[in-house]
């Protein structure tokens, strides 16, 4: 695997011998050089030395002088102050000595001293004294004068500081121009100093200038070959660390790319550890020429340090560590980068394992341990902290060298945080799949083509009553669930799902583990195109299925309540056509079913002069939900087949349909009821005109019955005051009169009895000869018409009709007893009785030649207790009960006359009573 | 008996019982305030009467009418409205007599402005009583215009 370009190329024998010999002449020449550029120094240095040392010397005496004359001024002091002569001594030879310092020192320093070195003064010195502002030359020797004088001073005698000359000694020390003096001459003293000081340092740096220039030379003449020697081996690092960075892209793109597997990256990453232990052997070999060649070192670190640039830019960070301790000998340091640790940091002691994510430390420890004991070669993820607390995935590919005792690592790691987080969302959708999969209340199961279940969730178990075990063990085969009868539909969808990649749900029926048949709907996919794998969604439709059967229930007994319903039910949607239908609509209104569904319900039922307020109300209805008709019964009339109107009991009732209407109709024929209501009303209209009969009657009759007693108790009161005055010639008229009255009583009662028993219909109707009965009854008056001399005539063709033979006997009695009471007063007195035929009447007439009847008398005739003659005994009862006879028959009875004219009663009959003509003989 | 001249009470009794109109007359024997009494029976008569028609062309105009209301031909009631609403006639007084004591006849009367109206009592007693007080009120105490016609 090791490329050619990279490995190093070893230095030949023969260039390193030439190399030497260059090496020895350079060096003898420059060695040279340096040596007279030392002698040349040395000299100058030895002359400023003495200029130097001199000027220390001159400072140090201006120094000392400076101090004697201070200690002058404190002996006189001292000697002025001493209290006994011994102490005046003492401080006298003080002084002596100060003053001898004093003038010994300013004489060294005003003509030199060559005993202690003091040199004579040079020029510069000189000029010092000369240029003094305060002439210390000129003062000095008066005052070392009058400082000996005051020395000589004996010892007896007190030195008093007003006179001379301690007086003039301490003014002399006071007066600071000597001190002055002094110090100005220190002071030009320091300045020549500090000149010589400044022009030692010129030579010093000068010399030393000089010498580093000779050793730059040096360098340039005596290293130049080594120096481009390693600039070669420089540039053939560079070229490596090119074909290190381009192979690190490469990896690099390995690594970005997800699908590429471990092992690939794992195979790549060794080759790369071992170009990088190759390369960290020629670094090692060079480093060791570099050992070798001291001069070259900084050269070439400032080389390797290039390299170190140029392989930060890699993210593989190479590194080495003890494998007892897991101490890091070395990282690559982009180390740095990667935990924002600095490399030094890296190399401390536990480092590794204390920035391991606490989480897994313990067992990637323990994992690290047993790789190491056990392989040669591994790889290792670790989740490491960085120093902002991040998480960082770290791989690492490491060798395991075994030196004896001592167990190395060395390995390569690169950071696959990003590949990692990468890894985890994949697993995270993989989980949540998982999770959804399992937690789904859908019946879910994998599986492949031939039915073989590879795995389901929860609810599948659920739903087949199966284990999950025994689902996917394969003893239970997808067919096995299936019914028989849908697995016909099963191949069909596999097949379907074979060549498709998927089939539609469809429903059939799973039968479960006890037996039980469970209706579902199943659909499935195929999960990926290469694998043999699909998934199938299962819902239990056991509930919507009872659900269903409910509904259809429901939906069967609403119907058969509908259809059995006995009104017509009708529905109507809101475009005004049918949608309902019941049988009893049918028989009302004639329409099938069929024939009505669909159609108009006003072309059908409703008739023309409703249909705008048809129309109307539903569409008033639609738009603002008011409708007059809705919701309560009304009565319409309606439309048959036949197109015969007919009364109907309606009610509509609107239903809110999803997001229409629809309008219920209950009809009802209420044809009968209607007839029922208006005989109901006749009826009751009769019995109000019977019951004012009745009224009519009881009042008549109470008025009629009072008046024979009125007249009765009235003569039985004249009788009785007759005979209470013994009068008895009226009572025979007054009995004949209360007799009359009785009389007219009883009759009256009578015929009221018969008038009631009349009652209102026929009683045991009969085929009655309408001539024989006339006959009979006329001839029942035979004495009363032959003592007139009336002349009867009745018809003999009259008919036979059915009616109550003792009425009809009734009506013509009083019929004839009439005609002869009140229509007998002609010369020649007839009576002809007969019918005619008119229409649909059978009228039958009584007709007289009497005195007739005033037209406006012809109702009141029919009346009770109506008498038009008072002359005639009656109880005005005939004709009204000959009225009442008819009409129980049905028929009228009507009279014409003309006054004088004679009068013809009639009594019409309907012809229905005719049940045969007679045409009997008499 | 007293000495203004005696007045007597022309009374037109309208009566078809003929035994009624007996009692009515046998009521006024011995009557203190004398009567005239002259009888029609039915209500067409009546009307003829009082308006001198055929044939009582010669009759004298009544002071009094006794009416009873079951009449032939034309009855009380007709009779009474008929004399109520001819200006000639209005001013008779017309007292109905009647067996009747029903509401609507009583009402019917009044609305016809009778003047006034009796049932007839079944005693004779109370009968003649009756009578004797109505022809002594009207004979007597009652004030009529003075006669403009008929004499």
């Amino acid at each position: 695997m090791t490329d050619p370009a990279l490995s190093t190329e070893p230095l030949s024998l023969r260039a390193r011998e030439a190399m030497t010999r260059g090496h020895a002449i350079r060096a003898v020449v420059t060695l040279s050089l340096l040596g007279a550029l030392a002698i040349a120094e040395y000299m100058i240095y030895q002359h400023q030395t003495d200029v130097f040392q001199r000027d220390v010397l001159l400072i140090e005496y201006s120094e000392k002088q400076r101090h004697a004359f201070d200690d002058i001024g404190h002996r006189v002091r001292e000697m002025s102050l001493a209290d006994t002569p011994e102490r005046r001594r003492a401080a006298r030879e003080r002084l002596a000595e100060s003053v001898d310092e004093f003038e010994r020192v300013h004489n060294a320093l005003m003509h030199g001293d060559p005993g202690v070195g003091v040199p004579r003064p040079v020029d510069s010195v000189e000029r010092v004294f000369e240029e003094d502002p305060y002439r210390l030359c000129a003062r000095a020797k008066p005052f070392i004068a009058s400082v000996h004088a005051v020395a000589e001073t004996p010892p007896e005698v007190t030195i008093d500081l007003r006179v001379d000359p301690a007086r003039s000694v301490l003014d002399a020390v006071d007066d600071s121009d000597i001190l002055l003096g002094i110090d100005a001459v220190t002071d030009a003293y320091k300045g020549h100093f500090r000149n010589t000081l400044a022009t030692l340092d010129l030579i010093w740096r000068s010399v030393l200038g000089a010498t580093l220039m000779s050793l730059v030379a040096a360098w340039i003449v005596a290293f130049r070959p080594m120096f481009q020697r390693s600039r070669r081996e420089t540039l053939r690092l560079y070229n490596v660390n090119a074909e290190l960075n381009r192979r690190a892209v490469e990896l690099e793109q390995t690594l970005a790319d997800l699908e590429a597997s471990r092992s690939e990256l794992s195979d790549r990453s060794l080759a790369m550890l071992s170009i990088l232990e190759d390369l960290e052997g020629e670094r090692k070999k060079l480093a060791a020429e570099i050992v070798e060649r001291q001069r070259a070192e900084r050269e070439l670190r400032a080389s390797e340090e290039r390299f170190r640039d140029l392989a930060e830019t890699v993210r593989l960070i190479p590194w080495e560590c003890n494998a007892d301790d897991l101490r890091f000998s070395y990282v690559g340091p982009q180390a740095e980068h990667i935990l924002g640790y600095p490399v030094d940091d890296w190399l401390e002691p536990g480092f590794w394992a204390d920035h391991i994510h606490a989480d897994a430390r313990a067992y990637d420890l323990a994992r690290l341990g047993e790789m190491i004991r056990k392989h040669d070669h591994f790889e290792i993820e670790m989740r490491m902290i960085a120093a902002d607390g991040r998480v960082v995935w770290l791989y690492n590919v490491v060798r395991v060298v075994r030196d004896g005792e001592t167990t190395t690592l060395r390995g390569v790691m690169v950071d696959i945080t990003a590949r990692r987080e990468a890894e985890r969302q994949v697993y995270h959708e993989r989980e949540r799949l998982d999770r959804m999969v399992d937690t789904a209340d859908v019946a879910i199961a994998f599986r492949d083509s031939a039915g073989r279940i590879l795995r389901v969730n929860d609810a599948f178990v659920a739903l087949t009553g199966y284990s999950r075990e025994e689902l996917c063990s394969g003893r239970i085969s997808w067919k096995d669930l299936t019914a028989p009868e849908y697995r016909e539909r099963y191949e069909e969808a596999m097949e379907r799902l074979g060549r498709t990649g998927r089939f539609e749900a469809y429903e059939k029926e799973y039968i479960r583990k006890d037996g039980v048949r469970v209706p579902i709907l199943i659909s499935a996919a195929k999960l990926l195109d290469e694998e043999d794998e699909h998934v199938a969604f299962i819902v239990d439709l056991t509930e919507r299925k009872l659900a269903e059967q409910r509904l259809i229930a429901s939906e069967e007994r609403t119907r058969l309540i509908v259809d059995t319903a006995l009104d017509a039910v009708v529905t109507m949607d809101s475009d005004g056509r049918v949608t309902g239908w019941n049988p009893q609509a049918e028989q009302v209104f004639g329409w099938t079913r069929e024939e009505a569904v669909g159609e108009r319900l006003a072309s059908l039922i409703i008739p023309d002069q409703y249909h705008d307020a048809h129309q109307r109300g539903l569409k008033r209805f639609l738009q603002d939900g008011r409708g007059n008709v809705l919701n309560r019964r009304i009565e319409l009339s309606a439309l048959r087949r036949d197109g015969k109107r007919f009364p109907v009991e309606l009610a509509i009732v609107p239903i809110h349909l999803r997001d229409t209407w629809e309008f219920c109709g209950f009809l009802r024929d209420i044809s009968e009821r209607i007839e029922f209501e208006q005989s109901l009303k006749a009826a009751n209209a009769e019995l109000e005109q019977t019951n004012q009969e009745m009224e009519q009657f009881v009042y008549t009759a109470s008025h009629d019955l009072k008046s024979p007693i009125v007249t009765m108790l009235g003569f039985l009161g004249l009788m009785r005051q007759d005979i209470g005055a013994n009068r008895h010639d009226r009572m025979r008229e007054f009995i004949e009169q209360i007799e009359r009255a009785g009389n007219k009583m009883r009759r009256c009662i009578d015929e009221l009895l018969e008038l009631s028993r009349i009652g209102r219909v026929p009683n045991n109707p009969e085929s009655v000869a309408l001539s024989e009965l006339v006959a009979h009854v006329v001839s029942g008056h035979q004495s009363a018409i032959g003592q007139r001399g009336v002349e009867v005539d009745v018809a003999p063709d009259m008919p036979m009709i059915r009616a109550d033979r003792n009425r009809l006997t009734h009506l013509f009695e009083n019929l004839i007893v009439n005609a002869l009471k009140y229509g007998c007063d002609a010369d020649t007195p007839r009576i002809s009785i007969g019918c005619e035929h008119v229409d649909n009447e059978v009228r039958i007439f009584v007709r007289d030649n009497g005195k007739g009847i005033r037209a406006e008398y012809h109702d009141r005739v029919f009346e009770m207790f109506q008498r038009l003659d008072n002359s005639i005994d009656g109880t005005g009862m005939g004709l009204a009960i000959v009225r009442r006879i008819t009409e129980m028959h049905g028929g009228r009875t009507w009279v014409e006359s003309v006054e004088r004219g004679g009068a013809t009663f009639w009594v019409g009959l309907p012809d229905s009573l005719v049940v045969g003509e007679t045409t009997a003989d008499r | 008996m007293s000495e203004t001249p005696e007045r007597v009470l022309r009374l037109l009794l309208v009566e078809d019982d003929d035994a009624h109109a007996q009692i009515v007359r046998l009521a006024l024997e011995g009557a203190e305030t004398p009567s005239d009494v002259m009888r029609v029976a039915d209500g067409e008569e009546a009307i003829r009467f009082l308006r001198g028609e055929e044939p009582f062309t010669d009759r004298r105009r009544p002071d009094l009418v006794l009416l009873d209301l079951r009449l032939p031909k034309i009855d009380g009631h007709e009779v009474l409205r008929t004399i109520k609403n001819d200006d000639g006639l209005r001013s008779i007084p017309v007292v109905v007599l009647s067996t009747s004591d029903a509401d609507t006849d009583l009402s019917r009367a009044y609305g016809n402005h009778v003047n006034s109206y009796m049932v007839k009592p079944a005693d004779f007693i109370e009968f003649r009583e009756m009578i004797r007080d109505l022809i002594a009120y009207w004979g007597r105490w009652n004030l009529a215009p003075a006669r403009n016609g008929g004499s």
